[in-house]
């Protein structure tokens, strides 16, 4: 048998790219049970028409790319990015809304910039974001929680975008919306006038939870440290704490931003991308922290509904900054100080 | 218990270690022939004391150190040496190197050793001095000559022997304490003899619970040495890992442990100072783990060091077929071997002969995706995907910057890695690029302050000559004067105008600078070598690129021609310039090479002549070969001196 | 309204705080400038091998930096045609193959047996590496040789090879692994050190 000539290690663990996203599919899992509790079957389908298109615009892309099919796709990046938009997108999102983002995220935000691993962007927030901006009142058609479309009802608005009886009656504004277009009215008011505002919130604050379960597991299995979703968390209670007390009037407590939108879906899923994020434990820190104030800056002062994709997309920019700034010391590298002093 | 502290990072492969571990140390009786490279460890290579064809003794020294950082070598068994010449290598690179091949005779005779009855009454320097003598380097990994880091320049507080063996497989220490404990710990109380008595601490791994009691035993009542138990964590036995668990400090970087008042030793090297010192015995021996699947007897065996690779794995029933792999060292950090020959050095602690798909398959590796598990696993706390990403990059002063050269190559980084990338080969390439980098600017400096000198050089000659000449010119018009008022009569109107006339036209050529023949000359000649070197460039380009079917060969074509003609021009403009200067090129080389010729002849009838039969025939025929010498000399010379004055008269002209 | 002055000073405080890490970046880490010709000559590898055309290095950066094309210079290839275009702020192109190719590189090596001592090869030294005095034979010192080649045409006898520069155990490193995923057939690819 011939000898081989490598390089070591010649050890290896059995802990493999497929294994890590595999672990992120699974804990979306309760997340995705509990939101399609709430709001139907809509959330389901687009899940699988999302991995469908992402798995099908991968390999095109990897064929034009001349990359080999097979390893790439079985990595599990392509149905990570799916998943994340599916569960972002509203339920009541028809087919060609899915096909944008998708079609967004797979080809312009990731293989453009040279695959999995070279995308400033996170690619799902980027298909996400896209859509926000260009269909604002589709991705506002939010489900209600008090009766949900039978699959029949949904496969067909799914497909046709009509459904005996008009969308109108089965869409809600979301918690959020309601909690920022106050009309000059003061929150409690607000709720006591709009009693759907009390039932969303609820809605949330159990699928918020369920995504909160998914991303301690994924923390249990050491997908990724603690750094990033802790900062960002506690960036947005501080702010929201902060502003609450100051005029409870008028902005939501800190509990309420916590548990409402996509808030944990981004902190355990998203702001943990590690592609797109900042390198150090120290810079994720830095960076969740920053999507945490953002967050609670586009929801308390912007038009949209929800504010975490442009957040996330604008502390990506500032990424390879804080990474500069925020290089850990090695080891032996005393602070300046010490050292001089050491030599003296 | 001593309270300890913790390295960031750190992985837990599997450890593999009862495979080894259970059976005692075998010695392995000495093989047929034993190949010492001179060079044992990373230092400089020692030099051979001994001719081929000299009988040597055990323990006999036969290469000495040369330098601070180098080892003695000595003889590891009796018999004759066969050869000096240069044989593979323990090395990554599988490159050779001068080695002495001894074909033993299998008598194993001593030479004379010189034991020492009582090790308390030496003196620092004398116990230095046999440390030196018996060629003592680091038997962990990297090799250090042992007495180097023995002469701190600080005062040392603390003793640390290395016993933590945290590589996997790898159970040559822990053999070697379960049975030598006591030597062991003889030899600790030297060195710390030498180092006027510190504290010592043993780090050992708790995956070694015999290897400790028996420690723990044989120490009995010292009460300056404390084994130290610290938690199983892959590289707890780096150096510099091993030193913050024990202590909490930090070696600084770019220094060294004596820097904080510590010194650092492998367990193997204190048995080794006991064997100098208390036996006389030098370093000639070693324990070497062999194991891996395709082992049949895997376990610890006591070499000779020189003994190759084949021979120790024939003698523990390696199955050559079955291993695709040959690593010596560990899994983490030792290399690759392809060539059994290869002889077990001082520092060989391990081979590894794996079986296929033991070690980690050769898989096709992702692009990172930035998981960061890498930077936790990283002992040296640094961040291994950047690193990776600016050696693939080749973006290698970021890379520095980012601390690479603190890197030490552990692999715990590319051992979690989920994309499978080679990260420390990454870092190998970008380390070594690195160094050479750095050679090649060194070298540019210095080739251009070479250059500078010498156009300065050049500068300073031809403005003392022109200063000579001036000298020359105003000696000879101060010769004219006198020679005018000596005969005032020859002052006529007519000279005077011709020399007003000759005077201006001095002037007129001063002022335009006209270069001197030489001047212009050299500049020909440089002009002719330059396109004549292009043109030989490109035309090999051009069969080259004809060879591979190039798209550029028409180009080159191209370019070749316009050389030719270039090429031929300025051949002739130096060609016309000779003629016109009367230089003859062609004549000169034909006189130099008379004159060699001539000198060859005398050069080889001198050599006869030491043997010869007919000295005095052959004298004879040397002194006519001298005058032929002489004359072609002669004739060159001539020639040469024409070439010089020709100029100047053409000067004149 | 209170919206937009929030924005506005929001706004004023991101640009303050910018700036100022920016104006304190540039005096921090503000490089203290060589005129611009030495700045290239630093560049350019010091063969002084002539092949761009100009007696030594020095005078083709003086050249450059007179506007010359930066891809005159074999010896230093690629790099250097990228170090020139990084320093100088253009685009790095091809290597002028009128000027030669990029080669490995060598040094000269005298065949002593044979050299008659001439000194031709002394005086064609750009960087004075060649030892020895008129009728006795030279020497290269290999660690100050550039490998220009210039001592060559001047030996009457052709004693002077140009010999590789030895690979050892001390400058062998490893080569970069092959790029990624199943971009090679064999297996082992990526291992396999190439002795440079
Ligand atoms: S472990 Fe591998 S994939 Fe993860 S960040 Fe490090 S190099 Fe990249
Ligand atoms: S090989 Fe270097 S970068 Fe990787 S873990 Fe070890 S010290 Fe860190
Ligand atoms: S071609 Fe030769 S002389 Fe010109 S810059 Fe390059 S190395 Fe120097
Ligand atoms: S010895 Fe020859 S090749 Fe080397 S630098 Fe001098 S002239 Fe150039």
């Amino acid at each position: 048998m011939a000898l081989v000539n490598l390089s070591s290690p010649h050890h290896h663990s059995l802990n493999k790219t497929s294994r890590l996203m595999v672990w992120v599919l699974l804990a979306t899992l309760p997340g995705l049970a509990v939101q399609s509790y709430f709001y139907g079957y809509g959330t389901l389908i687009n899940l699988l028409w999302a991995s469908f298109l992402a798995l099908g615009f991968e390999a095109i892309v990897l064929g034009l790319r001349r990359r080999p099919i097979m390893p790439y796709l079985t990595d599990g990046s392509a149905l990570v990015t799916a998943f994340l938009i599916a569960l972002a997108l509203p339920p009541f999102s028809p087919w060609w809304l899915t096909l944008v983002a998708v079609l967004f995220s797979i080809i312009f935000a990731k293989h453009l910039y040279g695959g999995l691993g070279n995308n400033p962007f996170n690619p799902a927030m980027v298909g996400y974001a896209l859509c926000l901006i260009a269909f604002p009142v589709s991705m506002t058609q939010w489900a209600g929680t008090e009766a949900t479309l039978t699959f029949g009802q949904q496969w067909q608005w799914f497909w046709l975008e009509s459904v005996t009886g008009g969308i109108d009656s089965w869409t809600r504004a979301t918690p959020l919306d309601l909690m920022r277009r106050t009309n000059g009215l003061t929150l409690t008011e607000v709720a006591s006038s709009n009693p759907q505002l009390g039932l969303g919130l609820v809605a949330s604050m159990w699928i918020n939870l369920a995504y909160l379960l998914g991303g301690l597991i994924l923390l249990a299995a050491r997908v990724f440290t603690w750094h990033a979703p802790v900062a960002m968390l506690a960036g947005l209670g501080f702010c929201a704490g902060l502003f609450h007390m100051g005029e409870p009037d008028l902005y939501p407590s800190a509990s309420q931003h916590l548990l409402t939108g996509a808030t944990m879906l981004s902190a355990f899923f998203i702001v943990t991308d590690p592609v797109s994020g900042a390198t150090s434990r120290k810079g994720k820190l830095v960076f969740g922290v920053g999507v945490g104030i953002l967050v609670f800056i586009i929801r308390s002062f912007g038009s949209y509904p929800d504010a975490f994709a442009f957040a996330i997309l604008l502390m990506n920019l500032s990424a390879p900054l804080i990474d500069t700034y925020t290089q850990p010391k090695a080891y032996g590298h005393q602070p300046k100080k010490s050292r001089s002093q050491g030599e003296e | 218990m001593r309270k300890t502290w913790n390295f960031h990072g750190g992985v837990h492969p599997l450890e593999n270690k009862t495979q080894s571990n259970q059976l005692p140390i075998v010695v392995m009786p000495a093989p047929k022939q034993l190949v010492l490279p001179l060079s044992q460890h990373m230092g400089k290579a020692g030099k051979a004391v001994v001719k081929p064809g000299d009988y040597v003794f055990k323990g006999q020294l036969i290469a000495s150190a040369q330098g601070f950082v180098s080892a003695n070598i000595h003889a590891p068994s009796s018999g004759y040496v066969s050869a000096l010449e240069e044989r593979t290598l323990p090395h990554q690179s599988a490159l050779s190197g001068p080695c002495i091949v001894i074909d033993t005779d299998g008598k194993d005779q001593w030479g004379d050793l010189n034991p020492t009855i009582d090790p308390k009454l030496l003196s620092k320097s004398d116990l230095l001095y046999l440390i030196q003598a018996a060629g003592i380097t680091g038997m962990g990994g990297a090799g250090f000559p042992g007495a180097v880091k023995l002469q701190p320049k600080s005062s040392i507080h603390t003793l640390i022997i290395n016993a933590a063996e945290c590589e996997p497989y790898i159970t040559a220490d822990d053999r070697l304490m379960r049975e030598y404990a006591d030597q062991i710990i003889s030899g600790i109380q030297l060195v710390q003899q030498l180092l006027d008595q510190p504290q010592c601490l043993i780090g050992i791994e708790d995956n070694k619970p015999e290897a400790i009691a028996a420690l723990n035993h044989a120490l009995n009542q010292h009460m300056n040495i404390e084994v130290c138990v610290i938690e199983t964590k892959y590289p707890s036995g780096g150096e510099k890992q091993l030193i913050e668990i024990l202590t909490g400090q930090q070696v600084p970087n770019e220094g060294i442990p004596a820097d904080i008042g510590i010194v650092c030793q492998n367990v193997g090297t204190v048995k080794a100072v006991f064997d100098a010192i208390v036996l006389g015995q030098p370093l000639i021996t070693r324990i070497t783990t062999v194991t891996g699947k395709a082992a049949v007897n895997a376990g610890n065996y006591e070499v000779l060091i020189g003994t190759k690779v084949a021979d120790v794995l024939a003698f523990a029933k390696v199955d050559l077929i079955k291993t695709s792999r040959l690593v010596m060292g560990g899994p983490m950090m030792g290399f690759t071997i392809q060539d059994t020959q290869t002889p077990i050095i001082k520092s060989s602690n391990c081979i590894l002969a794996a079986a296929d798909l033991e070690l980690a398959t050769v898989a096709d590796h992702h692009s990172c995706i930035r998981c960061g598990l890498c930077e936790v696993a990283c002992p040296a706390e640094l961040l291994p995907q950047q690193l990776f990403w600016f050696a693939k990059a080749e973006e290698f002063e970021k890379a520095q910057d980012h601390n690479l050269s603190d890197c030490i190559e552990c692999g715990a980084c590319a051992w979690v890695c989920p994309s499978q990338i080679p990260l420390v080969q990454y870092y190998r390439y970008a380390k070594g690029r690195i160094k050479a980098l750095n050679n090649e600017t060194q070298l540019a400096e210095l080739s251009r302050m070479r250059f500078e000198t010498r156009e300065q050089r050049l500068v300073d000659e031809k403005s003392a000559k022109e200063e000579k000449r001036k000298l020359r010119a105003t000696a000879a018009a101060a010769a004219q004067a006198a020679k005018r008022a000596a005969n005032p009569t020859s002052a006529d109107p007519i000279a005077a105008a011709l020399a007003r006339v000759n005077k201006r036209k001095q002037e007129q050529q001063t002022a335009t600078t006209p270069k001197s023949p030489e001047e212009v000359y050299k500049e020909l000649k440089t002009a002719a070598a330059i396109t004549r070197t292009k043109l030989n460039k490109t035309s090999k380009a051009l069969t080259d690129a004809k060879a591979q079917d190039h798209e550029q060969a028409a180009g080159l074509q191209e370019t070749v021609i316009a050389l030719t003609t270039k090429a031929a021009v300025a051949q002739a403009k130096l060609h016309a310039y000779e003629t016109k200067l009367g230089l003859d090129p062609e004549k000169e080389k034909i006189l130099q090479v008379s004159v060699a010729k001539a000198n060859g002849t005398i050069r080889q009838l001198e050599k006869i002549l030491a043997t010869a039969a007919d000295p005095k025939r052959i004298e004879a025929d040397i002194l006519n070969a001298k005058a032929t010498h002489e004359a072609a000399t002669q004739a060159l010379a001539d020639h040469q001196t024409n070439l010089t004055k020709k100029p100047t008269s053409a000067q004149e002209s | 309204m209170q919206t937009f002055y929030f924005a506005i000073v929001i706004l004023a405080l991101l640009a303050i705080v910018f700036g100022a890490i920016l104006g304190f970046a540039s005096i921090r880490f503000k490089v203290v400038g060589d005129p611009i010709v030495d700045q290239i000559d630093k560049l350019l590898p010091q063969t002084q091998c002539g092949q761009c055309g100009h007696p030594g290095c020095k005078p083709y950066a003086q050249a450059i930096a007179n506007g010359e094309a930066i891809n005159h210079c074999p010896p230093g290839g690629e790099a250097t045609i990228k170090a020139l275009a990084d320093l100088l702020d253009l685009e790095a192109i091809p290597l002028d193959a009128e000027h030669g190719s990029e080669a490995i590189r060598t040094i000269a090596y005298i065949r002593e047996d044979e050299c008659i001592g001439c000194t031709k090869c002394i005086q064609a030294c750009p960087v004075d590496a060649i030892l020895g005095a008129a009728k006795q034979m030279h020497t290269v010192i290999i660690d100050e040789c550039t490998g220009c080649d210039l001592c060559l045409d001047p030996c009457p006898v052709d004693c002077i090879d140009m010999i590789p520069i030895e690979v050892t155990p001390v400058n062998w490193h490893w080569q970069q692994p092959e790029q990624l995923i199943a971009t090679s057939s064999s297996p082992y690819s990526h291992g396999a050190p190439d002795h440079a």
